[in-house]
């Protein structure tokens, strides 16, 4: 090859990777950029002031204030992943062993999946309707004769957002689970019963220890999206829901410190990027004891 | 001899399709019986209701006098090896081969202690801590093995536990699979496409179709004596024909052929056959008496022997000829060749079910 073809190839290659190169880089590197640098500088209403300083990382990680959000944030996403991996598991598990139609068995799997087409805010604002006073919980409790006005406790708290956010991010449990159970051989199962096992020692043996790559690829996937959620809060929450995501609009926007919400927003990401890093590692851990 | 598995009338639907039909069996203690078949007849469903896997839609299944029909695999005194041995990934070898010890409550150090006598035993002693992935296919078959005999089942069942070897390794494996039964003395129900690994392992063979028993019997006597010519076509290649037997002379091919008396009922037209190597083929000009002349059409050399295809009246006849044991002439005759075809008497058979039109 002389070099002149080696040239235009490189020249074409080049102009192939460009846009989405430029995308990237004006897109995200940018601005990840501008906000490390803001996160450094200092604050002085209304403006900030650039500076090179760790005040604003020192008061974060001493102003109780923010570290009871993150760790707040951490519940609920913790919780809401909890409760999608206990809901998701046994549904999958269902639809992969027991449903033995492949036309049922798709059906059933587009029910948990289709909703992710809606748009997330009609999907978390769904539940404001049900959960509220007016609401289909209401109206059914009270039809009953449980209740004989609306009660209000259903909305606005933690155990509301934990709701939506598990029916709006489950789908997203139920995927990687199913997958990673599908790939078990029926035979395994098979072989652990005629071995004498019963069907829980099965399933603590067998089963949930091969379908672990989807359980964490599930519990990862979950658990960060409700770490950075701050809709359901705003929709659904109560003056106790805020999460970190709302704390850092609020420094943006109303509280005008965008070099506090810089360093809150780089600290989230660390978290968020070190959880996606340890479920990698694990997984690669658990293809090279597979394969 | 102790019966140790009794299949009672069992059938089993799936929806429409009918697996199992109607099939009784019973098994020795010690036996090696075969379940021999072709794809899709039944085999495997069948295995699979002795081992508890699917429960018959009708009839019932007695292991060692216990009627166990309605009971879980974990509740039955069996074990299987599956066609794709089922081999736990994520256990090593010795775990894998100690997984069904530890449901008896058997303390550690004896569950590892029987798990490498079981290696041993197979010949896999050094390979305890290998993960199934780092085998090859011969030892994960022999893995799923040792799992299965080390729990002592009364039966062992295997389900095509061959087939996923390649040639060479396959005939090696059979010969292991013989003297592993003879050696632990237990009972084995085997599934098989393959008749000869059916006829080279089995003390008798179950031959099927379409979910239903075809003959069972011993392996010389399904050579011998099938007793249809779906069991005759089945096992090793028989050249079929139609005739009628008048005395002592069968009429067919448009020739006659000497049969011993009583050989079938006379007069009615039914199927007859003989095994290629059942039949000899001789100089035209040999005086010889109920012989058939053929044309030769084919040879197929097999080294020892050649395959000689002839042509009688139409038919197509398949004869093996051994090449040392060619006396006549020079050896093999060439094609085109006219010659004559002796059948002993005693080796045509009637495939009594066939009758035709
Ligand atoms: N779980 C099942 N659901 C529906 N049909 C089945 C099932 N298992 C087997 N069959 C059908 O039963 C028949 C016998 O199958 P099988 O016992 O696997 O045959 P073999 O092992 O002899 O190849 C086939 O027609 C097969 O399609
Ligand atoms: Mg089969």
């Amino acid at each position: 090859m002389t070099a002149g073809v080696v040239k235009r190839a490189r020249l074409r290659q080049f102009l192939v990777l460009s846009p989405p190169l430029l995308w990237t880089v004006l897109f995200m590197f940018v601005p990840y950029a501008i906000l490390v640098v803001y996160s450094f500088w200092r604050a002085q209403f209304p403006l900030a002031v650039p500076d090179f300083q760790f005040g604003n990382y020192i008061e974060i990680f001493t102003d109780p204030q923010y570290l009871n959000v993150l760790l707040r944030t951490a519940k609920i996403a913790g919780l809401v992943s909890l409760l999608s991996l206990l809901l998701a598991f046994p549904y999958a598990y269902f639809l992969v062993f027991k449903v033995r139609k492949p036309g049922l068995r798709l059906t059933l799997y587009m029910a948990v999946v289709a909703p992710l087409w809606v748009s997330y805010l009609l999907r978390a604002y769904t539940w404001k309707t049900i959960l509220g006073t007016e609401g289909l919980l209401n109206s059914f409790l009270m039809s009953t004769g449980i209740l004989s006005e609306p009660s209000s406790v259903f909305l606005y708290n933690q155990t509301a957002m934990i709701i939506t956010l598990t029916y709006v991010f489950i789908p997203f449990m139920v995927m990687p689970i199913y997958a990673a159970l599908e790939k078990i051989p029926p035979s395994l199962i098979e072989a652990s019963g005629d071995l004498g096992e019963g069907a829980l020692a099965t399933l603590a043996k067998i089963t949930i220890p091969l379908a672990m790559p989807g359980i964490v690829a599930g519990f990862t996937m979950t658990f960060c999206l409700s770490f950075g959620d701050f809709i359901s809060p705003i929709l659904v929450g109560g003056p106790d829901g805020l999460m970190i995501a709302n704390v850092i609009a609020a420094q943006f926007g109303a509280a005008l410190n965008w070099p506090l919400g810089s360093a809150l927003a780089l600290v989230m990401l660390v978290i968020v990027l070190g959880i996606i890093t340890a479920s990698d590692r694990f997984e690669r851990l658990g293809q090279a004891r597979l394969s | 001899m102790t019966e140790i598995v009794a299949l009672k009338n069992i059938s089993k639907h799936f929806g429409t399709v009918i697996g199992v039909d109607n099939v009784s069996l019973t098994v020795e203690q010690g036996e090696f019986v075969t379940l021999l078949g072709p794809s899709g007849c039944g085999k495997s469903t069948l295995l699979r209701m002795i081992g508890g896997f699917e429960e018959p839609t009708q009839g019932g299944v007695v292991i060692s006098g216990k009627d166990v029909t309605h009971l879980p695999p974990n509740k039955r005194p069996v074990n299987i090896v599956f066609q794709d041995y089922a081999l736990f990934p994520h256990m090593s070898v010795g775990k894998n081969v100690g997984y069904g010890l530890r449901v008896g409550g058997m303390r550690r150090t004896e569950v590892a202690e029987r798990a490498s006598d079981a290696l041993e035993l197979v010949g896999l002693a050094d390979r305890f801590d290998a993960k199934p992935h780092e085998l090859s296919g011969g030892q994960r078959q022999r893995v799923a093995l040792a799992r299965a005999v080390v729990r002592q089942p009364k039966v062992l069942l295997l389900d095509e536990p061959l087939s996923a070897l390649d040639a060479n390794l396959r005939e090696a494996m059979q010969v292991e699979l013989k003297r592993l039964q003879r050696k632990v003395g237990l009972t084995f129900i085997m599934v098989t496409h393959d008749q000869t690994e059916a006829l080279a392992l089995s003390d008798r063979v179950i031959v099927m179709r379409e979910g239903r028993v075809m003959q069972d019997g011993t392996p010389d006597v399904l050579y011998d004596r099938p007793s249809s010519s779906y069991v005759a076509g089945f096992i090793g290649t028989t050249n079929l024909f139609q005739g009628q037997v008048r005395g002592e002379t069968l009429h067919a091919l448009g020739h006659q052929l000497l049969v011993p008396k009583g050989l079938a009922p006379d007069g009615s037209m039914l199927t007859f056959g003989f095994r290629p190597e059942k039949a000899e083929i001789l100089p035209l000009d040999a005086a010889a008496k109920g012989t058939l002349p053929a044309t030769v059409t084919d040879i197929l050399y097999h080294g020892n022997s050649a395959r000689i295809v002839v042509d009688v009246s139409g038919v197509s006849l398949s004869i093996d000829q051994t090449i040392a044991g060619a006396r006549h002439g020079s050896g093999l005759p060439e094609i085109g060749d006219r010659v004559q075809i002796a059948i002993s008497p005693d080796r045509i058979m009637v495939l009594a079910d066939e009758v035709a039109a």
